[in-house]
Order: C-alpha cells, then sequence, then structure tokens
C-alpha cells in the first residue's frame, strides 16, 4: 500500500487551539507523525518577571480557561514553602472545594467534545447540559464562571457565606444522580464502542518510557494517583 | 532507612549543596555525572521525569530536573550548573528516559543550552517564527 | 443590498477562529450552542470551513507568528463578512500587554466590526452582541 502525507494544518473543524500535524497515512491507519507548534506562544515566563506575587496569581490563572484553579493552587503552594507559612483549615477546605468542582465541570467539558469531535453530537449536549449547574455553584461561591481568582498566598479570597449553603447542597445532589446516569450511559454505548475500541493503544512500556501521568498512565496498567501519593490542602488534614 | 538516605549513602561522593525539605530533595552534581545519577533513579527507583527547568543568574546558567518516586511521593531533584554563559553545553539523557526530548528542545529554545546527543535538536517554540525570535529568557534582551 | 442583509439576519453562519487565546472564550462561544444558551433557534451554525460562512468570531491576542495566516484567512473569505472580536485580549491585550510576541495593533491586522469585552464575555452579553448586529441588519 502507498503511503500519503496529509498536512492538518492550524485552523481545522477537529481543533480548538492551533496546532500543525503531518500524518503519514496508509489507507486507514496513521504510521507516522510530526508536528510544529508555537503558535499560541504567549511569553507567560518573561511577563511575570515583571510583576510582584499577588499580580502573578491573575497572570498565572490566563494560561488555560478550563484549569483555571490548578495552576494559581500550585503558584501559591509555591511561594508558601519558601518560608514554611501554615494555612488555616478552613482555607485548607475552600480550596479543596473549588478544586474539586473544577474537576467535575472539566470532565464533563472532555467527554462533551470527545463526543462532538467523533460526530456524535447527542453526548455532547448531554454532558454540557450538566455542565452548567456545576458553574452557577462556582458563580455562588466566587462571582465569575470562570478565572475565579480565589486563591491568595496564605488562604483565599472569598468566605462561603452560610445562606448559600442549601442552595449549593441541592444541586449537587441533583448533580449526583445524573453523574451516575451519564457514566453507565458512555460505557455501554454502542457506538462509542464501535469507533473508539482499539484506536491510539498507548502500551504499558511506552507509558513509563514516555513518563505519562494521571489517567493516561491508568489506563495502560501503570499506577499512580497524586492524591493518594502527595496529598495536599484538605486531603492532607481530614477533620 | 528512608529513600533519601539510601540514596544520599550511595552517591555521596558525587553531590554537593544538599537541600533537604518535607518531600522534596534537592542536590548539585556536575555534568559528567548526571546519567549516572539519573540511570539509577529513572532505571533502578524507578522514579518518572516530572519536568525541567533552566533559571539564569549573575555568573552561570543551571538546569534542575524533578523525578517523582510515585510510591512514596518523594522528589528528588539533581541540579547541574554551568559557568561558561557564551556556549552551555550538557549532556542529553535522552538515551536515558525517551520522554526528555520536548523539555530539551524548549531548554534549547529559550536560553541556547545545546544537549550533547540529542537526537533533534530543533527549536520547539520559535520554529520558522517570521521576526527571528531568539533565545527570549536570557538578560541581554531589548524590551518590547 | 438591503434584501440581502434582511434574508442574511435570519440565519447566520460563524466559523471561529483562535488566534492565541487561553481558550476560555472559546468555550463560552461552544457554550452558546447548547440547552441551557441555546442560539440554534435563532438559526445560527457553526461550520467548518471559513469559505461557508458569513461571520468570522475571533479571539486571543493575535501572536506574531500566527498573523500572517489570520490575513490569509480573512482574505479566502467571501464578502461581505463581519469580524467579531471576543474578549479581554482583542479589545485591550489583557494581562500580555508586556509579552515579546504580540502584534501591535489588532485593528491593523483585520478590520474588526464589533468588540465584545471581558474575561471571559458572559454568554448573554455574546448574546446581546448578536442581537445588536441582528437589529443593523434589518434596517
Amino acid at each position: 500500500m502507498t503511503k500519503n502525507r496529509i498536512p492538518l494544518g492550524p485552523f481545522h473543524p477537529l481543533l480548538e487551539e492551533a496546532e500543525y500535524f503531518e500524518l503519514q497515512v496508509e489507507g486507514e491507519t496513521v504510521v507516522d507523525l510530526d508536528m510544529e507548534i508555537g503558535w499560541m506562544h504567549r511569553g507567560h515566563e518573561y511577563i511575570s518577571e515583571q510583576k510582584n506575587f499577588t499580580q502573578s496569581i491573575y497572570l498565572v490563572e490566563r494560561i488555560c480557561g478550563i484549569c483555571s484553579t490548578s495552576h494559581p493552587i500550585a503558584c501559591v503552594r509555591a511561594i508558601e514553602d519558601v518560608d514554611n507559612v501554615e494555612i488555616p483549615v478552613r482555607a485548607k477546605y475552600i480550596r479543596s472545594l473549588v478544586g474539586e468542582l473544577e474537576r467535575i465541570h472539566s470532565h464533563l467539558l472532555w467527554l462533551g467534545l470527545a463526543g462532538h469531535f467523533i460526530g456524535y453530537d447527542t453526548v455532547w449536549m448531554w454532558a454540557w447540559k450538566y455542565r452548567e449547574p456545576v458553574l452557577e455553584m462556582m458563580e455562588l461561591i466566587s462571582g465569575n464562571r470562570n478565572h475565579y481568582g480565589m486563591m491568595r498566598v496564605g488562604g483565599v479570597a472569598k468566605d462561603v457565606k452560610p445562606a448559600d449553603i442549601p442552595d449549593l447542597v441541592d444541586k449537587l445532589d441533583m448533580i449526583d444522580k445524573k453523574m451516575e446516569m451519564i457514566a453507565k450511559v458512555a460505557n455501554d454505548d454502542p457506538v462509542l464502542k464501535a469507533r473508539l475500541k482499539g484506536v491510539g493503544v498507548l502500551t504499558h512500556e511506552q507509558a513509563i518510557n514516555y513518563c505519562a501521568t494521571g489517567p493516561t498512565s491508568r489506563a495502560s496498567g501503570v499506577p499512580g494517583d497524586v492524591r493518594r501519593d502527595d496529598p495536599h490542602e484538605s486531603q492532607s488534614s481530614p477533620l | 532507612m528512608s529513600k533519601v538516605d539510601e540514596f544520599r549513602d550511595k552517591f555521596k561522593d558525587i553531590i554537593s549543596q544538599e537541600i533537604d525539605k518535607k518531600g522534596r530533595y534537592y542536590f548539585n552534581v556536575r555534568n559528567e555525572d548526571l546519567r549516572t545519577v539519573v540511570r539509577y533513579l529513572f532505571e533502578e527507583m524507578g522514579c518518572r521525569l516530572s519536568t525541567a527547568t533552566g533559571t539564569e543568574m549573575e555568573d552561570h546558567i543551571q538546569v534542575l530536573y524533578h523525578f517523582s518516586h510515585d510510591p512514596s511521593g518523594q522528589y528528588f531533584c539533581p541540579r547541574v550548573v554551568v559557568k561558561n554563559k557564551d556556549n552551555p553545553q550538557i549532556n542529553s539523557i535522552v538515551p536515558i528516559v525517551m520522554g526528555a526530548k520536548w523539555i530539551e528542545r524548549e531548554l534549547f529554545d529559550f536560553w541556547g543550552i545545546k544537549f550533547k546527543d540529542h537526537p533533534d535538536m530543533r527549536r520547539l517554540l520559535a520554529l520558522n517564527h517570521p521576526a527571528k525570535l531568539d533565545k527570549p529568557m536570557r538578560f541581554d534582551k531589548e524590551d518590547v | 443590498m438591503s434584501w440581502y442583509n434582511k434574508r442574511l439576519a435570519k440565519s447566520l453562519w460563524v466559523f471561529h477562529v483562535s488566534a492565541s487565546p487561553c481558550n476560555n472564550c472559546d468555550i463560552e462561544i461552544l457554550d452558546l450552542l447548547t440547552p441551557r444558551y441555546d442560539v440554534e433557534r435563532l438559526g445560527i451554525k457553526l461550520v467548518g470551513s471559513i469559505r461557508h460562512a458569513d461571520v468570522m468570531l475571533v479571539s486571543g491576542i493575535v501572536n506574531q507568528k500566527i498573523e500572517p495566516r489570520i490575513k490569509r484567512l480573512y482574505s479566502q473569505a467571501p464578502k461581505p463578512i463581519f469580524v467579531v472580536a471576543i474578549g479581554a485580549c482583542m479589545t485591550s491585550q489583557g494581562v500580555f500587554k508586556e509579552s515579546y510576541n504580540r502584534c501591535k495593533e489588532v485593528k491593523d491586522v483585520i478590520p474588526v466590526d464589533m468588540w465584545i469585552p471581558g474575561c471571559p464575555p458572559k454568554p448573554e452579553a455574546m448574546i446581546e452582541g448578536i442581537a445588536k448586529l441582528i437589529g443593523v441588519l434589518n434596517e
């Protein structure tokens, strides 16, 4: 079979950002790949050399709009580590609350986009419909749907008001039931299985050599979970 | 005996200037001994390379590697200091750790550090840049 | 051209271009198509190629590497096309004012018809912008 070269240019309906791939295909199987990146480079490291500590928290949030809590938590913990600052227990729990709500909305986001990119728009609409209550909860706690601005050196910027708590608990109960339904549906769906089973497999050996981490490495059989190995915030000070 | 003490006993003649914090262990190695230490950390202890960072100071350029031992949550961080600022060179660790290809390309792009025996030493982010962006993180760069 | 504009306002086809954003504005644009803020009831559809589009949505600071591509993309679009710039990064470069990699002025790269500020702009603000555009076309 002859090999063909297909350029997948910076702008494509499949890509949310601008990246350039050059695929070598034989029939329908991708055999080799070359990549060029750099269209998104904004120079965060250079800009942060001219800001003070509090300004750099706002800068670091805008590295990515989806994971916009992980970067400020890492930044603030690095600054607190310089002098071994201890923060109050309530602040640790508020940081964990914001972080875990972001985990929920981020997982629903990739599930929806994975369905959209293979042409299965039902998964997209259902997953993003149940993402809206999570963003409403974030707006009640911090004031914005993304880019919360909640982290400060030594604690958090805002407190959770007691009058808001029954509302938050109601929304969480509703989301809990719907998550079980979505997980069951996504695991059993015949269309997803037919399209995705056996495509793009990463072996155990490759996952160790290329230093994969998180859910990617757990799917290849390499055990490792940062919540168990290196616990931080509320995971390290249980009530 | 903890992992850090085992490591310290085995390599006490080639590491220097240690900083020992909770969960993080920083130490300096020379360029010639880097591959021995990395081979022990990656192949025998089973650590995973997390990332590598570069800094420029008044009289040297340094690269700090972060290796994570996942079962115990302990980080080992060897640091390599290069005094020659005009033409910095460090031994590449790609023959041992395949996952270090792109992080070394980024260090070459931003600071101009050349890695010996790297299979594909090209720039990463400023490849085919129309304004010929060159070593943007070094001190002697004009401001925009 | 006014009879053409009135027909156009009934169903606008939209193409989304990302010129070095942080992706938050892009996710809020995709949020407009989902069941809560459904703009498909106004006839708006997301298309895959610039040659099918009536409105071009741009977000992000325009990087020096991507600047020639955006100019080429604008010249490939069938005229008349409306350019809508979304986000604080487009209007005033946001937190990236001191970056070494940004273009000098967004107005010099492509001509922009409408600016929507915010970081990210809320979906309600974007729907107000679309309603104003449809109102202008209907005159």
